[in-house]
């Protein structure tokens, strides 16, 4: 008996209770559609974050002056220039680096206010960020050391104090202290840490410690360059190890700061995606498996009905295997229909959500194949027991049901 | 040469707490080319005999073997290429798949054979002609009647050649002219195709085209004879 026959003989029985099998279809149909529209959005998140990362810019390293677990204490830590001098020196793998602080200021022009992030950061800053700026320019090392009240302002705060206007030039009031507005950055968006970072204000370290902030030769943070990829994580050790030295900490004592890298942040997001995605699947397959349910309880409605049938095919000779094949070839023929209409619906529900909240259009090619493997299965998995029961019905009773 | 040979058979059916034996040591005897009636009421146990004989049921005791071979303790797949191969079963209610048109139906036996379905169609055809049903190969059961469905029926138990063709009450469903045909045609298939012929039959006058009649009553065999 030919798989082509088997196969016609199944399709011609769906096709005979063609709303009985539409129904049991469509169990599959939303959970396919769950998985893959899960496991695409889930990944185009993670992609999206990817790619948020990396516009951090690339290969750098930051140091923070407090450790995590403190970081929402109240109360300043700082480190101290001649740090940064000696991890300068000490650290061969550093190619730029700049200390930098932040203090939360209002800033206005005009009769516009926006409160914002004041960060007092060095003329290396921007390159370490690879921060271009879409008018104006950078300040310079000399600038810095001149204290020269000069801004660079985040694309939201431009909007925000200046609307349509060109700010170059214009001045702008922090803490009532007039700055002069020299570029405009450009746009960076949300962070991963979910701050808009074009809501700042860039300014000189040396005026932020001198104007805004009141300490001088401290700061809050340190950013460094990389001078490559692979040599990153070892420099974040040894910046650790001369922070640990200069603040005199004894082997045992805890960090009193945090250093991380861009490594770090993607692998932690990613991590966090990977759970989320896991779980957001292990949801949607509770649907795939409800309708495989559903296609066990229709076989046996299925076999019972065909009782008859049953009975006649194995007066005829039909061996087990053969009824056993046909059920669940039934089976599986409903659970790949539905996969592929799942796949089809579940790859146009993605995009569609991707356009609605303007993410990269991410179809997920693993849930692709999981879904249409899986649709295989459980037919197989939940069609089984009913195609066992067909071929072990005894053919006399099978032949005398009614 | 014996086609049958049924020896002390008994079928107790268990129903909860009571036995009922619907077969009591029977035996019987059957050779290649007769055409036999079984006759006998309703409970008579006429009814599972042929179940028997046609490797549908296994039986409580006894020793029952075609064309010499012992088939009363073989599992179900080998009970299957049995009846496959050496069985053609004509019913009561011709019992068509509904789906399938005449030819493919016909054809069923010879695909569980193993037979490529090309072959089969073929087979079928020729069986087709010699119940002379080759006009109506491509109709659907319900687009036949009566006597043209049990026509189909007789072709499908036809097909592997088997070398007993059992009918159960082959004519309970059909108007007395149609039911004479259907006879008429085992009567032929007998004379000129030598195929043993094994009937069940509560009606008499069917009974009497037969070469030999079994009479059943209460499991036992009460009259056994040729007529």
């Amino acid at each position: 008996m030919n798989l082509k026959l088997i196969l016609l003989i199944a399709l011609r029985s769906l096709a005979k209770h063609k709303i009985r099998s539409l129904l049991t279809t469509l169990g599959i149909i939303i959970g396919i559609t769950a998985i893959i529209t899960v496991m695409s959005l889930g990944q185009g998140a993670k992609n999206r974050v990817r790619q948020e990362i990396e516009k951090l810019g690339t290969n750098f390293i930051i140091a923070l002056s407090k450790p995590v677990k403190q970081r929402v204490m109240l109360g300043k830590k700082y480190f101290k220039k001649s740090t940064l001098d000696v991890i300068k020196e000490g650290c061969d793998g550093i190619s730029l680096a700049s200390a930098a602080s932040v203090q939360n200021e209002i800033a206005t022009f005009e009769g516009n206010s926006q409160r914002t992030n004041i960060a007092g950061v060095e003329a290396d800053y921007f390159k370490i960020r690879e921060w271009e700026l879409t008018a104006g320019s950078y300040f310079s090392h000399g600038d810095d050391r001149k204290a020269k009240k000069v801004a660079l302002i985040g694309k939201t705060v431009k909007e925000e104090l200046f609307g349509e206007s060109n700010p170059i030039g214009e001045t702008i009031r922090i803490k009532n202290i007039p700055f002069k507005v020299i570029a405009v950055l450009g746009e960076k968006g949300t962070n991963p840490g979910g701050q808009d970072e074009d809501d700042s204000i860039f300014i000189p370290l040396k005026t932020f410690q001198r104007k805004i902030a009141g300490v001088i030769n401290k700061f809050m943070a340190m950013i460094f360059a990389g001078k490559s990829k692979d040599t990153i994580t070892k420099t974040a050790l040894q910046i650790s190890e001369i922070l640990r030295e200069q603040h005199k900490l004894k082997p045992g004592d805890e960090d009193d700061f945090t250093i991380f890298t861009q490594d770090d942040i993607s692998q932690a997001t990613d991590a966090t995606y990977t759970i989320l995605n896991l779980l957001l699947f292990a949801i949607a397959s509770i649907a795939l498996i409800v309708g495989g349910v559903g296609i066990m309880n229709i076989m046996l409605v299925s076999v019972k009905e065909r009782t008859n049938e049953i009975g006649l095919r194995m007066a005829l000779g039909a061996r087990q295997n053969h009824i056993l094949n046909q059920f669940l070839l039934e089976a599986i023929i409903i659970c790949m229909i539905g996969g592929i209409v799942g796949m089809v619906v579940g790859i146009g529900a993605s995009a569609l959500i991707c356009t609605i909240f303007s993410w990269p259009i991410f179809v997920s090619k693993l849930a692709i194949g999981i879904s249409l493997t899986s649709s295989v299965f459980i037919g197989i998995f939940f069609g089984y027991y009913p195609a066992y029961k067909a071929s072990m019905l005894n053919p006399v009773d099978a032949l005398a049901e009614r | 040469m014996k086609t049958i040979e049924a020896k002390n058979l008994v079928k107790i059916f268990q129903m909860g707490e009571t036995s009922v034996t619907a077969l009591d040591d029977v035996s019987v005897e059957i050779d290649s080319g007769e055409f036999i009636a079984i006759t006998g009421q309703s409970g008579s146990g006429k009814s599972t005999l042929m179940n028997l004989i046609g490797c549908l049921d296994t039986p409580t005791d006894g020793h029952y073997f075609i064309d010499g071979k012992d088939v009363a303790k073989l599992d179900r797949d080998e009970l299957a290429k049995i009846r496959n191969e050496k069985i053609g079963f004509v019913f009561q209610k011709f019992h068509l798949l509904p789906d399938l048109t005449a030819l493919d139906n016909v054809a069923l036996p010879a695909l569980y054979a193993g037979e490529k379905e090309a072959k089969a169609r073929e087979m079928a055809k020729k069986v087709l002609e010699i119940v002379e049903l080759s006009d109506r190969t491509h109709h659907y059961p319900y687009q036949l009647s009566g006597g043209q469905q049990q026509r189909v029926a007789i072709a499908r138990s036809l097909i592997n050649n088997p070398s007993i063709l059992l009918a159960d009450e082959p004519t309970g469903n059909l108007d007395t002219k149609t039911g004479e045909s259907i006879i008429n045609l085992f009567k032929n298939l007998n004379e000129k195709k030598n195929v043993t012929i094994i009937m069940v039959t509560h009606e008499p006058e069917i009974a009497q085209h037969a070469n030999r009649i079994i009479t059943l009553m209460d499991g036992k065999v009460i009259r056994d004879g040729k007529i």
